[in-house]
């Protein structure tokens, strides 16, 4: 320690201080399990809760912690339990508390189903420090049933939010916006409004994804039926139209950039994840076999420095993408990424035109196209981007 | 008279000395406590950076509730290891600090009372 002419002075501040680049993970997602105790119509992952050869593949207890450490010895500060229902673990409790004792926070996605007042009372005493995020599917039995298709998932979700309630455990609701419960939108943003935690609207899946493993069919055909159309997503996402102006404008001008022909948009990942059998992927959407890497064999530090990177490199050679994403000001609004590519398509980089339908639309609200126009063949797309400070 | 003269002087001398030595004893006090960690948070030095995240409800609660601390305190809480007193940390502090030695002793109570207030530390030893 070098001497200092000035008196000595201490001081912390709440919050993390980052004077350098930070440190190379910020946070990663850990999916404990594709299995989950709904049934949800919409879902692109779920497995059944009894799925005992599915639960074997399972990552073991030591496997995952095992993980976790690496993860804190790169610098993590956050860890994203997710599933599936990740409750459904036996060893979650043991997970969590190891999280939280290796000076991790915990963000929990959860049903809330299988939380016990045991459960409760604990994240009360070492609470997770993010907000819990549950989803919820029916503001009544007979919705949450047509949706999770148990008729037990109802009371035992309002069950486990009112012991969270009653703890002074801080969560947050969100949303699955399919045909069956889309005329319960306006009593769910009141319900939701009533939760002490709930600091702005709650978010919503409404544009339904298909199967990341490419696995059921006839389950892709049931989602693609129950997607919300285009234009019926953009009445919802501008339900507060200035609100969503400045919102939008705001994410458009710091992520509409130069197109590209990169497949991969993201820069530098600070996130990473793990899939429940112990795959590092990009995203937890992205299983693509050529994209995952088995953590038996190679660690998250070789992750990050030499397997992202590559993936990063990626460039398309499909004509179809060449001709559309690749020349498309749009591809930072647009949901179109390997991910998704590769649920619909079986490829990294062909363009899916469910996604490119809500972009444009949402594009054309905001002004920055015409009803016409298909943003790919728009030169000037930098002077579009001045309409959103008018509101054009 | 004289003796009583002579008695009132060593009574008010004697009251004196007892009032300075009760002003004294809080200080004395705090400098001879010992303070550790406490058992509620988990300290991690990330890229530099000394980030203290609590464990138990009360420290602190949510996402922005966790603790960062710069240079000189990161110092100090490398010195609170549960074996120096209050005093040895600022005599320890004094080798790296042209600051006087009354003055770094005031600093570090301060940031202790800081840190205890919050329970990021605790009394191992008075």
């Amino acid at each position: 320690m070098s001497p200092s002419r000035r008196a000595l002075y201490a001081r912390f501040q709440r919050g993390p201080i980052w004077r350098k680049a930070g440190p190379l993970l910020r946070s990663f997602d850990m999916e404990l399990t594709e299995r989950c105790n709904n049934i949800c119509l919409h879902c692109c992952i779920n497995k059944p809760e009894h799925d005992n050869v599915t639960a074997r593949k399972e990552m073991t207890t030591e496997h995952c912690k095992d993980l976790i450490r690496q993860a804190v010895d790169l610098g993590a500060l956050t860890v994203r339990f997710t599933g599936g229902e990740p409750l459904i673990r036996k060893d979650f409790l043991d997970l969590y508390l190891f999280s939280r004792r290796s000076g991790l926070r915990v963000l929990l996605f959860t049903n809330a189903r299988l939380i016990t007042p045991e459960l409760a009372d604990l994240f009360a005493r070492t609470p997770p420090l993010e907000k819990i995020e549950i989803t919820v599917y029916g503001l009544t039995k007979g919705t949450s049933e047509s949706i999770t298709q148990d008729p037990n998932a109802f009371e035992e979700q309002r069950r486990g939010i009112e012991l969270l309630l009653n703890r002074n455990v801080p969560f947050i609701v969100k949303g699955a916006l399919l045909p069956v419960n889309r005329h319960e939108l306006s009593d769910f943003l009141s319900w939701a409004a009533m939760i002490p935690w709930m600091d702005s609207l709650p978010s919503f899946v409404m544009f339904l994804e298909l199967r990341t493993r490419r696995d059921a069919p006839d389950k892709n055909r049931q989602i693609s039926g129950m997607r919300m159309s285009p234009k019926d997503g953009m009445a919802i996402l501008a339900m507060k139209p200035d609100l969503y102006r400045k919102e939008m404008g705001d994410f458009c001008r710091r992520c509409l950039d130069q197109p590209s022909d990169s497949i991969f948009r993201c820069n530098a990942p600070s996130v990473i994840c793990i899939d429940a059998y112990g795959h590092i992927q990009y995203c937890l959407a992205l299983r693509h076999p050529a994209t995952i890497l088995d953590s038996r064999r190679h660690s998250l530090d070789y992750a990050l420095r030499e397997h992202i990177p590559k993936l990063r490199k990626m460039r398309s050679v499909n004509p179809d993408y060449l001709t559309r994403c690749a020349r498309c000001f749009l591809r930072g609004l647009c949901e179109q990424c390997p991910a998704k590519s590769w649920s619909e398509h079986g490829v990294l980089d062909q363009p899916v035109e469910y996604w490119c339908q809500i972009a444009h639309e949402q594009a054309r609200y905001l002004g920055l196209i015409s009803d016409t126009e298909r943003a790919w063949e728009v030169g000037d797309w930098k002077s579009r981007l001045g309409r959103l400070d008018v509101g054009l | 008279m004289k003796n009583q003269k002579s008695e009132s002087r060593k009574r008010k001398s004697s009251l004196a000395a007892a009032r300075r030595k009760a002003n004294r004893l809080p200080l004395e006090n705090e400098l001879n406590k010992i303070y550790g960690p406490s058992q509620d948070v988990v300290a991690r030095l990330i890229e530099g950076e000394l980030i203290i995240v609590p464990l138990t409800a009360g420290i602190g609660n949510m996402e922005n509730d966790f603790f960062a601390l710069d240079e000189t305190g990161k110092a100090i809480w490398t010195l609170l290891d549960g074996k120096r007193t209050v005093a040895e940390v600022a005599t320890e502090l004094k080798r790296s600090y042209r600051t006087p030695l009354d003055r770094i002793r005031r600093d570090v109570m301060g940031f202790i009372a800081e840190l205890a207030k919050r329970k990021i530390i605790v009394v191992l030893s008075s």
